[in-house]
């Protein structure tokens, strides 16, 4: 029976949550395909996508007035289609070939010569072609190759939520948790957004969870908060995992939002929590335009997607009770991200000898800079794309009785022997590597070849990687929070007018920063396996 | 050189006339938008947005909402009117003109040289006489079906096609009617609203009794039960993980498994329950059982009911738990354990229609339903979505009559207006009153009549017929008696909109400085 327990409803709060969750959809490669979905966002932020999608109700050209139905004068204020980057282009005309031409007279037979004949040869599918979408992508609608269903997208109205978008200030600090709260709680958002999760978790027959991507550094937090709230009340039952995705962070959101979920996971580029001015974490292998939310959600998306592996891969899945409990022992619930991407295997080399020679898979935190080897407590592990063919030489000669048949063993037996174990360790993987078709941008800076190994040659076009991530729970993320403590503290509300015209007072802001305190104070007292090494 | 401009020199600061003028250009801006809605004469707006979403709307609440308004003073009117929305549901486009007009006449007088100030106090010694007026010229009655439809039926015209307007506002009276009780408050909440994309507007109707959005979720489920019980619960019918972390602590496979068994064992006494409880009070009779479920119901669960023949129905919304004890009596209950007959509630049918991807199960044949169910039919998506937006106006303005148990005769009152006041404040009473008469006025000019043409006939069967309302006729351009013709308003809602535009008004009035000025950086 824990075979059908498989069912997950996904949940995007936010701008950047979205793009982040975007990349994530198209790294799926179904076909025809409505995910379990519920993104939201605010108006104005779809730009050329319409809100009920296109899956149902393709897209009339021309609109007349006598629609409205009305005996007075209709007018008709029409804004300019917004323009269409060349990647979503190819994939209406792709959508149009597989539909057919829009006839509504059936019986009748088409040619279907005519038709071959009007594409040309050279025509390729969206998924072969190259593109540098990183100037032309502006919202996420842009580049998602999946169809929504109808009720997937909900818009909040943007004269109420102050999000970082609307601002379009990018240096501004943004706050909104109060806002985004109070909106949520506005009987007709709460009516609807919690309506149509209802409807997603009553087509499931057995829903295991919620996993949720949340923007954490403007109003979206609170609505989030809502969100987190109403499901606290109504699916009790059900786990969730928090996946906090952000280019800079605020800490009212933290709290509540920690509280809420049963882990949530901080992802930021930026090695610091709190300002963002901070510089951006470094990968080895990767250029990132560290203000491009079009490159950074890439990053997180490929985290998201492979760490998921672990309670959504195909044959071997954890129930997400399981790696929920795992993740937060004694009311630790805020856990790291880490990503390795690529892996770093060399083309021409197993993984066991790569191992041997001393090399592992880099794992580069996500979470703010957070140092997840500090003491750590758990670890779940997930490694994928490498083959079992790439595990050992066919020359090589293991001791007798040891055999390795997948990648993620050989990892764990590896893992074993380095110092520093956490207590509890999980470390599971699949075949399949990350594929990166596009619209996956090209980050890559290193030399690989096309399946993503490490290689003297560059090749301009990676189709997949192996990679590996890691989600952590330790004494670093017990600091990771001691320095938002630390910056909350400092913050003199009375001199941020904007979270003052919110209705944050200074005895509001003294409570955000006593549970903050408290969410810390779990990683630092009645905890058996951090030892003097924490100097908390 | 303003002091902030040394502090700070990225501020913008524009100030006296400067600021007021930005002020009335944002507030006359926002009024031209609207100007052309108002009345049932007004005109429809269909806005195209640049990915294909269609909007149909004629309601300034909705317009305010779709436009994406930079000017700020513009918002903050569209932010106050969207208040007034929610708090009364109605006038915002009548707030948003009056506004308009109200800076429009202030600024003529502040021409001449009168000082902000002034024209702000006659504002306030105005607003406090129109709606002494309105006090005066209000009709106390009881509130009969009549007159309640008249309400509506007003209301309504300004938003949708004249027979769809007729058909809702039987539909909206018939649904308030229904749930209404007593010696309680009215709860719109009451009435549910559902859509169905299917047919026509015109066939929008009101269903006695409830309209669940999902239905059983097993192929040998019956679909449709006659003479039921409904048993309507919140008590999980799934297995679910246990409340107690569990996860790793097992010794072996096999002690898990038993764990299992066990919480699997838990869940079936649960729906053990259910059935006995549906063997006790359908003995000897050929009446039927319902299960509709607020938690999850699962697979197997499901089986079990399905085998004794019971519909059960899952993840049904908080709301409606409430709203099927009032359609059909009985209570939700939290546990199984203390579970008796009276739990129960009767339906005289449950039926399942499938439209599309969506089931729809339908609760009828109520013995006195106190919560009713409006069916919103359309063809398209906004067809729905604008039917919906009038109902719950339709549902609001007869909420408001029964609350008020007044009505004002459309467009009357608002024509009064004296000069007794002393000194210059006279001005800003003046500048008020000129004011009022744009909504005639507008009216007027929507209807294809001549504005001033039109005034002038109103004023003259005013000042001829002795203080009696006096209306305008949009179909003649002539005057008429409102309270002849059935056309009525809301009290609350001109009250309202005396007392929101006068205040913003006023405030947008003294202002005489707008700062702009970056946020404080966080550092």
């Amino acid at each position: 029976m824990a075979q059908n327990i498989r069912e997950l409803i996904t949940l995007q709060i936010g701008h950047h949550a979205n793009f982040v969750g975007t990349h994530w959809w198209n790294l799926q490669r179904q076909e025809t395909y409505t995910p379990r979905l519920l993104c939201i966002d605010t108006k104005g932020s779809l730009h050329s996508l319409p809100a009920h999608g296109s899956l149902y109700n393709p897209i009339q050209p021309d609109h007349s007035t006598s629609e409205a139905s009305w005996d007075g004068p209709v007018e008709l204020i029409q804004q300019l289609p917004e323009e269409k980057n060349e990647y979503l282009m190819d994939l209406e005309q792709e959508d149009a070939r597989f539909l057919g031409p829009a006839d509504e007279d059936k019986d009748i037979c088409i040619d279907d010569s005519s038709i071959s004949n009007k594409v040309p040869d050279f025509h390729l599918a969206p998924s072969q072609k190259i593109y540098d979408l990183t100037k032309s992508v502006k919202v996420w609608s842009d580049f998602l190759r999946p169809h929504f269903h109808p009720t997937s997208i909900y818009l909040l109205d943007d004269t109420l939520v102050k999000s970082a978008r609307t601002s379009g200030n990018t240096d501004e600090t943004i706050w909104g948790f109060p806002l985004g709260s109070a909106l949520f709680q506005r009987e007709e958002v709460e009516d609807e957004i919690t309506d149509r999760i209802r409807r997603l978790a009553e087509s499931c027959n057995s829903l295991q969870g919620f996993q949720i991507l949340s923007d954490i550094h403007d109003g979206m937090g609170g609505v989030c908060y809502g969100v987190l709230q109403h499901l606290a009340d109504e699916y009790g039952s059900k786990d969730s995992i928090t996946f906090a995705t952000t280019p800079s962070q605020l800490s009212p959101s933290y709290t509540e939002l920690s509280k809420l979920s049963s882990v949530f996971v901080p992802l930021s580029l930026r090695k610091s929590c709190w300002d963002f001015q901070a510089p951006s974490t470094t990968f080895s292998n990767l250029t990132l335009e560290e203000n491009n939310p079009y490159i950074t959600s890439s990053v997180m998306a490929a985290f998201v997607d492979t760490a998921s592996l672990v309670y959504r891969s195909r044959t071997s899945p954890l129930p997400l009770s399981y790696v929920v409990d795992m993740l937060s022992p004694g009311g630790r619930n805020v856990a790291a991200g880490s990503v390795a991407l690529p892996l770093g295997l060399r083309f021409d080399q197993a993984m066991l000898e790569w191992l041997q020679q001393g090399h592992k898979p880099n794992l580069v935190s996500l979470s703010a800079g957070c140092d997840y080897t500090v003491a750590p407590i758990s670890e779940i592990r997930v490694i994928r794309g490498v083959p079992s063919s790439r595990l050992v030489r066919p020359d090589t000669k293991l001791p007798p009785g040891v055999h390795y048949t997948t990648a993620s063993q050989l990892y764990n037996e590896f893992l074993q022997e380095s110092h520093t174990p956490p207590s509890m360790r999980m470390v599971t993987g699949v075949q399949d590597p990350l594929k990166l078709n596009p619209p996956f941008p090209s980050i890559f800076s290193g030399t690989f070849t096309e399946d993503g190994y490490a290689n003297n040659v560059a090749t301009t076009n990676i189709k997949s990687a192996p990679c590996a991530a890691g989600l952590h729970q330790g004494a670093g993320i017990g600091h990771l929070l001691q320095h938002l403590v630390t910056a909350a503290e400092k913050l003199d509300v009375t001199k941020v007018p904007s979270l003052v015209e919110e209705g944050l007072d200074k005895d509001g802001w003294s409570g955000v920063v006593e549970d903050l305190r408290n969410i810390t104070r779990n990683y630092c007292i009645n905890n058996i396996e951090i030892d003097s090494s924490d100097n908390d | 050189m303003a002091a902030i401009k040394t502090l700070n020199p990225k501020a913008e600061v524009a100030r006296a006339a400067q600021a007021l003028s930005i002020n009335i250009s944002g507030a006359r801006g926002i009024q031209d938008v609207l100007r052309t809605n108002l009345g049932p004469k007004g005109t429809m707006k269909m806005l195209v947005s640049g990915a294909g979403d269609i909007k149909i709307t004629k309601d300034g609440n909705i317009l305010l909402h779709e436009m994406q308004i930079q000017h700020p003073t513009a918002s903050m009117i569209s932010k106050a009117c969207t208040a007034q929305d929610d708090i009364i549901g109605d006038g915002t486009t009548s707030t948003v003109l009056l506004i308009g007009e109200m800076l429009k006449q202030a600024d003529i007088q502040i021409q001449d040289g009168l000082h902000p100030r002034l024209i702000a106090e006659g504002f306030d010694l105005a607003k406090v006489k129109a709606q002494e007026v309105l006090d005066q010229v209000k009709i106390v009655d009881e509130m009969k079906r009549e007159r309640l439809c008249q309400v509506a039926r007003t209301a309504l015209r300004t938003k949708v096609q004249s027979d769809l307007a007729d058909k809702l506002t039987e539909v909206c009276v018939d649904a308030v009617l229904s749930i209404k009780e007593e010696g309680k408050p009215l709860d719109l909440h009451m009435v549910e609203i559902v859509e169905m994309q299917h047919k026509t507007e015109m066939d929008t109707q009101l269903v006695k009794g409830l309209v669940l959005d999902h239905g059983g979720r097993h192929p040998d489920m019956p679909k449709r039960a006659t003479n039921a019980y409904i048993l309507t619960c919140n008590v999980s019918m799934e297995y679910e993980k246990t409340e107690v972390n569990s996860g790793f602590f097992y010794k072996s496979a096999g002690e898990r498994d038993k764990l299992v068994t066990a919480e699997r064992e838990f869940i079936e006494n649960r729906v053990n329950k259910v059935i006995e409880l549906k063997k006790k009070v359908c003995a000897g009779n050929n009446n039927t059982f319902v299960v509709i479920n607020q938690k999850g119901i699962d697979p197997m669960s499901l089986d079990m009911l399905a085998k004794e023949g019971i519909m059960g129905m899952r993840r049904a919304k908080r709301r409606n738990m409430e709203r099927l004890a009032l359609a059909c009596g009985g209570m939700a209950v939290n546990s199984f354990d203390d579970m008796t007959e009276d739990c129960l509630g009767f339906a005289g049918s449950v039926y399942e229609h499938v439209l599309g991807e969506t089931k729809y199960t339908f609760v009828e044949e109520l013995k006195n339903p106190h919560s009713v169910t409006i069916l919103i039919k359309g063809p398209y998506k906004h067809a729905l979505q604008q039917t919906k937006d009038a109902t719950r106006d339709g549902l609001r303005g007869i909420k408001n009559a029964l609350d008020d148990g007044s009505l004002i005769a459309a467009y009357a009152a608002l024509m009064k207006y004296e000069n007794e006041v002393k000194g210059r404040a006279r001005y800003g009473v003046r500048a008020f009153a000129d004011a009022l008469l744009v909504i005639p006025k507008t009216l007027a000019s929507n209807s294809g009549y001549d504005a001033m043409d039109s005034l002038v006939k109103l004023r003259e069967e005013y000042k001829n017929n002795g203080g009696l309302p006096v209306g305008l006729d949009i179909t003649t351009g002539e005057a008429l008696n409102p309270c002849d013709a059935g056309i009525f308003d809301n009290y609350c809602v001109k009250r309202h909109m005396l007392d929101a535009c006068s205040v913003i008004a006023r405030n947008l009035l003294i202002v005489d400085e707008i700062m702009r000025a970056g946020l404080s950086q966080l550092k």
